[in-house]
């Protein structure tokens, strides 16, 4: 067998027969057993992340009441949301912050609430016009009230990101976590080989439109992910240097699994939010086994110093994830102590959950309806 | 009996073998989780102290005696096992290792290595971390 199909795929997950593992499992079975055998015998293997994620939030629509309003200035339990699409549409960034506490309650506590089942206070004012008379609206509403609610990231599943290190005299506070002073610590985001998009840099089957596993129910990618930096600098494997690509993913929040959802908030910077994400990738030829082989030793990640306040940050030295992951990294002569942002733990829960959703035939691969540009560079903001 | 010590040392004790006494005469198991110190002599030990309850109480006094304070530390930080999603970021924040991720990536919190100093409850994003009582008692 030279190539596998996706009808073939889901031919094998409808009767039963598919086989399914888990992109920390491959990389084993590849050096055991070689890319032909391992090319043989599985189909289909998972990816996952969970790890915190700014451009997060989620669509709403409360429903009119009675007289109606035309919702111009909106909070929800007093942290601020769009008014500016229709009458009763919105959307909650993650990332706004409670007027009254702050960023230790932000749009992702709001969503994460809802989730849980929570009535949270809606409280809207408006002009009033012919068609909305109604001025002003407090409500007590919970999930289940609400006509839609879908969760739309416009940015998730970096390909690659950087390690943070802070190389000045003073401590600082940063969405990577706390930097301590002097190169005290590295803190770095990324599940390795786990990643999505680690292993499949070139994006052959994950596109517009490939099912996802998000948040405990089925998702899609929207579309590329903004800062889609597909035009990267790659390395000898085709991974991205830096940041790479990323996935805008929508899905219906009231299927969700709260815990696969939870707010984050770093202190000194503000509030974030943690999705879990699974992507299973057919295994359609060996080219692409190779990659889904390719082990965290092999997978490196540039180590960037937080405390230059500029867009272009310098990098102090190259890692790779196995050494991140190891506990402490050395650079020029220094044992420096590591710590993720992100849960491999969850993700490795994410993995094998999309695992047996396949196997079980409850979730069927669905192939890209559009390729993603490979050709796309992020450019700063024009001066 | 185990109890965790901070012991602040003024810098008039400076010649003193104030541990080793400790040591020898209470009978002490005396573990060194920290030690700070600036070059007045002036600075602090946190201990681990493994004796009976008498012989620290005697060893307390002793350090007293000689002008050195001696706080117990009993109790220290409280992770919420249903909030905490064990991404580990916690870690960079623990200078004393009682904050580590284990071979299956799961959160080991050691009570017995805290010094309670609370960085950690900051540091974690999903706020699962709190001071459950810390009392200070000379």
């Amino acid at each position: 067998m030279e190539k596998r199909t996706y009808e073939a795929i889901n031919e094998k997950i409808r009767t039963g027969e598919v086989v399914v593992v888990s992109a920390e499992e491959i990389v084993d079975m590849v050096k055991a057993k070689g890319i032909d055998e391992v090319f043989e015998q599985v189909d289909v293997v998972t990816t996952a992340t969970f790890g915190p994620m700014c451009s997060s939030g989620a669509f709403l629509n409360f429903g009119h009441s009675d007289p109606p309003i035309r919702m111009e200035k909106i909070t929800l339990n007093n942290v601020p949301v769009s008014g500016g699409l229709a009458a009763v549409d919105t959307f909650i960034g993650a990332t706004e912050e409670s007027i009254t506490e702050g960023y230790e309650y932000g749009g992702a506590h709001v969503i994460y609430d809802l989730l849980r089942g929570k009535e949270v206070e809606l409280h809207a004012t408006g002009k009033g016009t012919d068609c909305y008379p109604n001025q002003e609206i407090r409500r007590k509403l919970r999930l289940e009230d609400l006509n839609e609610a879908y969760l739309y990231n416009p940015r998730n599943c970096y390909q690659n990101y950087n390690a943070a290190i802070n190389t000045s005299n003073e401590h600082k506070f940063t969405y990577m976590g706390m930097l301590k002073k002097n190169r005290g610590n590295v803190n770095y985001a990324t599940t390795g080989t786990l990643s999505p998009l680690l292993n499949d840099p070139y994006y052959r089957t994950i596109g517009m439109g490939t099912r996802i596993w998000f948040a405990g129910t089925q998702g899609y990618v929207a579309w590329e992910g903004t800062q889609f930096n597909s035009a990267t600098h790659r390395d000898e494997n085709g991974i991205p240097l830096g940041g790479g690509a990323t996935l805008a993913l929508v899905g219906n929040l009231k299927e969700m699994d709260p815990e696969y959802i939870r707010p984050a908030v770093f202190e000194g910077y503000g509030t974030s939010f943690s999705v879990g994400v699974g992507i299973p990738i057919p295994v359609l030829d060996k080219e692409l086994l190779k990659q889904l082989a390719v082990s965290n030793d092999e997978l490196f990640q540039n180590v960037v110093d937080y405390s230059v306040p500029r867009r272009s940050k310098p990098v102090v030295a190259r890692v790779s994830y196995s050494e991140l992951r190891s506990g402490s990294v050395e650079i020029d002569g220094k044992k420096i102590k590591t710590a993720p942002t992100s849960s491999l733990k969850k993700a490795r829960e994410i993995a094998e959950k999309l695992k047996q959703a396949i196997k079980d035939g409850e979730f069927y691969l669905q192939e890209p309806i559009k390729i993603f540009t490979h050709n796309s560079s992020t450019k700063g903001m024009r001066e | 009996m185990k109890s965790k010590l901070l012991i602040t040392f003024p810098n008039t004790t400076g010649d003193k073998p104030i541990v080793y006494n400790l040591i020898k005469n209470y009978d002490l198991k005396i573990n060194i989780i920290k030690a700070s110190f600036d070059f007045n002599f002036r600075g602090s030990l946190f201990v681990e102290v493994d004796g009976s309850s008498e012989n620290i109480a005697r060893g307390l006094e002793y350090v007293e005696q000689e002008g050195v304070l001696a706080d117990f530390i009993n109790s220290t930080i409280t992770v919420d096992r249903a909030v905490c999603v064990e991404c580990g970021l916690c870690t960079s924040a623990c200078q004393s290792q009682a904050l580590s991720l284990d071979q299956e990536q799961s959160l080991v919190f050691q009570n017995s290595k805290c010094i309670g100093c609370n960085l950690c409850i900051k540091v974690c994003p999903s706020r699962a971390i709190s001071n459950g009582v810390v009392s200070h008692e000379s």
